[in-house]
């Protein structure tokens, strides 16, 4: 005998299925300069993880920026980054940008994202951390990891979220989780 | 052709406004990326000069350092 979805009980224990809420389900986009996300960020929740994949058109970068009421902000990120690959392991920072910039690809290799964002909605900094797999043009010899420290350091409250490349188009999906507050 | 947003979750064409506005941020995003990529080449300019002077390769390097 078949159970259709609504016949089957299942039994979790309390706060098992409750420590990440989507607050935005997964969504794909194709071939586009800008992905937006707005009225993602309330006080239901402190902290957000994202997981986003892409990869973009040409060898360009993907960059992120938070959002108020519809619009982007373009102004005071900073970031510091580490890079490991088949050859070296770099490291750089960036000060006072217009966005975070969190690296490329080229083609139709992936770069995977786990991105957390703290006090996104709170009108202090934002802080992200944020960690990356990334397939540089080829799936052996590009593989490189990437590790970010990032922030929005004006007191903002900010309720959404955006990725844009400045050249070129990227085509990937992402979905967005509050983490809960409560057991 | 206009420029493609993914409008929470609708793809569309940008409006005349919004793609005005991108040009006008991926200018600058542009010379930040560009910026970026000097400053990593003039880092790994300056560690192979320092190489070249001890006669060393960077897996040499790497080695000696452990």
């Amino acid at each position: 005998m078949a159970y259709t979805s609504s016949q089957i009980v299942q039994a979790v224990p309390t706060g098992i299925n409750s420590a990440l809420v989507c607050v935005k389900a997964e969504t794909s986009f194709s071939a586009v300069t800008s992905v937006t996300a707005d009225s993602v960020f309330t006080s239901s929740y402190t902290n957000y993880l994202v997981k986003l994949i892409f990869n973009t058109s040409t060898t360009n970068e993907v960059l992120m920026k938070f959002r108020v009421s519809g619009t982007a902000t373009s102004t005071n990120y900073n970031r510091q980054r580490l890079v490991f690959n088949s050859s070296s392991v770099t490291t750089d920072q960036l000060t006072a940008q217009t966005s975070i910039n969190l690296g490329g690809t080229n083609g139709a290799f992936e770069q995977s994202n786990d991105i957390n964002i703290y006090n996104p909605q709170i009108a202090t900094a934002t802080n992200v951390y944020c960690l990356s797999q990334n397939n540089f043009a080829n799936y052996t010899t590009g593989n490189a990891g990437l590790i970010f420290s990032a922030n929005q350091s004006a007191s903002t409250a900010f309720d959404g979220i955006e990725w844009s490349v400045a050249t070129g188009t990227f085509t990937g999906k992402y979905s967005i989780y509050g983490y809960s507050k409560t057991v | 052709m206009a420029l493609k947003i993914n409008d929470n979750g609708t793809d569309r064409n940008m409006t005349a406004e919004e793609e005005a506005a991108h040009l006008a941020w991926a200018e600058q995003a542009q010379a930040e990326v560009e910026a970026e990529a000097e400053a990593q080449a003039a880092k790994q300019a300056a560690r192979q000069a320092v190489l070249d002077k001890l006669g060393l390769t960077a897996d040499e390097a790497q080695a000696l350092l452990g």
